[in-house]
């Protein structure tokens, strides 16, 4: 049988044949038995499928059907208040987008400059030679000690050999700085100088300031500013009377606006902190008042060891006033002293409070610290500051003999990210 | 159908009941057949207002729920093909070895057992037929739809509807006719 007669057997059960097709097939169904045969089993399934019962809908149809259509309307109302920010395919990159913008504003802002202000000793620390940090490091020939400024620890590898040089040469020779140099044999202390005082600007500085000063009376905004320009003005008479040359840092312009402004304000709170404590030495502060801050900075250097003679006796009450942060209250030693420069705010409010020479070198501490060990025989002229090192001029005294210029000295410090103790000591 | 807007309750009145027996015919079980007939009855009410009445309502909504339907199936066989796929990378197989239908298990469809047994093989012998050819048979036996109106459920010519019905008639027979399967 062909399926194009049983198709329209099929048709022909559903009375979808044409009226020409129906009579047709009529016809041959009258004359076929297996037509037939076939018709009724074409029947018998399409029946079969008819009877399968009808289903009424189950109980509680509708009602679902309705709480399912609020939801659904719940959650397409939701979709479209979200569209209307954005389409959902698009959020991952719009996430990606404004991640990535928001890493680059942050990357901008905090990659090219450290904390562009930290409060002056928040991370300094004036320890004796006794609690300074024990490098586990040996650098002892790592130190360059030697003359050329441009000496590095590669070059000078054979410590006998460079101090020959050293001494061969003469220190001294290299400082070809224009500053006035005190004569051979005149000791290079931190001695009062009492030649500065006259014709010296601050020399002005009424005596009723300091004494304001000193008892902690309130000063108006022009009497404090006066006073402590007048201690930086010293300060600077001081660095020159003593023929420092001047401090030579690697970025020579970005160091001299850095010392004129955060040098400058540190100093200023570093002043008036020592201002404020009892001054061992009033008269000596009275009659010379323009050189009040290296005095002051003297004054904390002999307590600290770093005149070149055996300390005066600890102020207790001193030390205690300012002992809260600078945490030497417990006792320094009388010959020996240091220094941890963790960053340059620490270093140009030591380089202050010490009374060492010169404007405090520029240095990125970034995360390298070095701590200078200073032994009362040894006496630091300069300290020159590069990125990876720091070299530190520095000349060798005897006791009782002249300061001789060709005991000068230079280190060069490696910067290490962990604090290293460096002895500044004879080689 | 004129252009008077229908009511929601008229609509489900006339047409929940039907549109549930499509499903339960397609899907095989009450459950899968209560969800995918509500689903397309809510896709129905949410587009009703916009029904022009160019066709039966009742065309209408069966097109919605066939189309929801085919979608079903279409994701099912995706998710058996990766989960087929999954099973033989990591070296096994749960054993099924074809599409199934959706199914749950469900109490009896109907109470008289003496017919229980005959529907019971021929809705089995149904959910054996591929998706286009069971469609066309329970739109054209359970839902009684004429040539033209399953053409225009299923976007097919009138003639192409004629002989995929014959067809599948054909295959369901044979099905029928394997033993014990006797209608």
């Amino acid at each position: 049988m062909k399926d194009d007669m049983r198709e329209k057997l099929s048709a022909y059960l559903d009375g979808a044949l044409t009226e020409a097709e129906r009579r047709d097939v009529e016809s041959r169904l009258a004359a076929s038995s297996d037509l037939r045969g076939e018709l009724e089993s074409l029947r018998a399934v399409s029946q079969a499928v008819k009877d399968l019962p009808k289903s009424p809908l189950p109980a509680g149809y509708i009602a679902r059907l309705q709480a399912r259509r609020a939801r659904a309307r719940a959650r397409d109302g939701a979709e479209r208040r979200e569209w209307v920010l954005l389409p959902p395919a698009y959020r991952p990159v719009a996430f990606a987008l404004s991640s990535a913008l928001v890493a680059i504003v942050l990357w901008d802002r905090f990659s090219r400059t450290q904390a562009p202000f930290q409060m002056p000793y928040a991370s300094v620390k004036v320890i004796p030679q006794s609690e300074a940090p024990v490098s586990q490091i040996d650098f002892s020939n790592r130190i360059t000690v030697g003359k050329d400024v441009s000496a590095t620890p590669e070059a000078v590898k054979n410590d006998s050999r460079a101090k020959a040089s050293l001494e061969s040469l003469g220190f001294a020779a290299r400082r070809d700085a224009p500053t006035p140099r005190r004569a051979p044999g005149q000791p290079m202390e931190f001695a009062e100088d009492t030649s500065m005082a006259a014709g010296a600007p601050a020399a002005s500085t009424p005596a009723s300031l300091l004494a304001k000063t000193k008892a902690g009376v309130q000063m108006s905004e022009e009497e404090r500013s006066r006073r402590n320009e007048e201690f930086i003005m010293g300060l600077e008479k001081e660095k020159r009377s003593m023929g420092i040359a001047q401090v030579l840092p690697r970025r020579a312009s970005a160091a001299a606006a850095r010392g004129a402004s955060a040098g400058g304000s540190f100093g200023g709170s570093d002043m008036m902190m020592l201002q404020a404590s009892p001054e061992p030495e009033p008269q000596a502060l009275a009659s010379n008042t323009p050189s009040l801050v290296s005095r002051a900075g003297r004054a904390a250097s002999k307590r600290l060891g770093f005149g070149g003679s055996p300390a005066p006796e600890l102020d207790k009450a001193e030390l205690s006033a300012s002992g809260e942060r600078l945490d030497y209250a417990a006792g320094i030693p009388s010959d020996d002293a240091g220094l941890v420069f963790t960053d340059g705010n620490s270093l140009a409010s030591s380089w202050v409070l010490l009374g060492l020479p010169g404007n405090y070198p520029a240095v990125d501490y970034w995360s390298r610290r070095a701590v200078l060990l200073k032994r009362s025989s040894t006496k630091i002229l300069e300290i020159r500051a590069g990125e990876e090192s720091v070299q530190v001029y520095f000349r060798l005294l005897s006791p009782g003999e002249a300061s001789d210029p060709t005991k000068d000295r230079f280190a060069t410090i490696p910067l290490e990210p962990k604090p290293v103790s460096l002895l500044l000591l004879p080689r | 159908m004129g252009s008077n807007p229908v009511s929601e309750t008229e609509f489900l009145e006339q047409n929940a009941e039907l549109v549930f027996n499509l499903a339960l015919r397609l899907t095989g079980n009450r459950a899968d057949a209560e969800d995918l007939s509500q689903d397309a009855l809510i896709r129905a009410l949410k587009a009703l207002p916009g029904f022009r009445g160019e066709s039966m309502a009742s065309t209408w909504v069966y097109r919605i729920t066939v189309n929801a339907w085919k979608n079903r199936v279409r994701s099912e066989k995706r998710r058996h093909f990766w989960k087929t796929v999954t099973l033989g990378l990591v070296g096994g197989d749960d054993g099924e070895d074809e599409v199934r239908d959706v199914k749950a298990d469900d109490p009896p469809l109907d109470a008289d057992l003496a017919k229980e047994e005959t529907a019971k093989m021929v809705q089995k012998s149904l959910l054996e037929l591929d998706e286009d050819d069971r469609a066309i048979v329970v739109l054209r036996e359970i839902a009684e739809k004429s040539y033209g109106e399953i053409g225009a459920v299923l976007g097919l010519a009138e003639g192409t509807v004629k002989s995929r019905l014959f067809r599948a008639r054909a295959k369901l027979k044979g099905l029928l006719e394997q033993p014990g399967k006797q209608p």
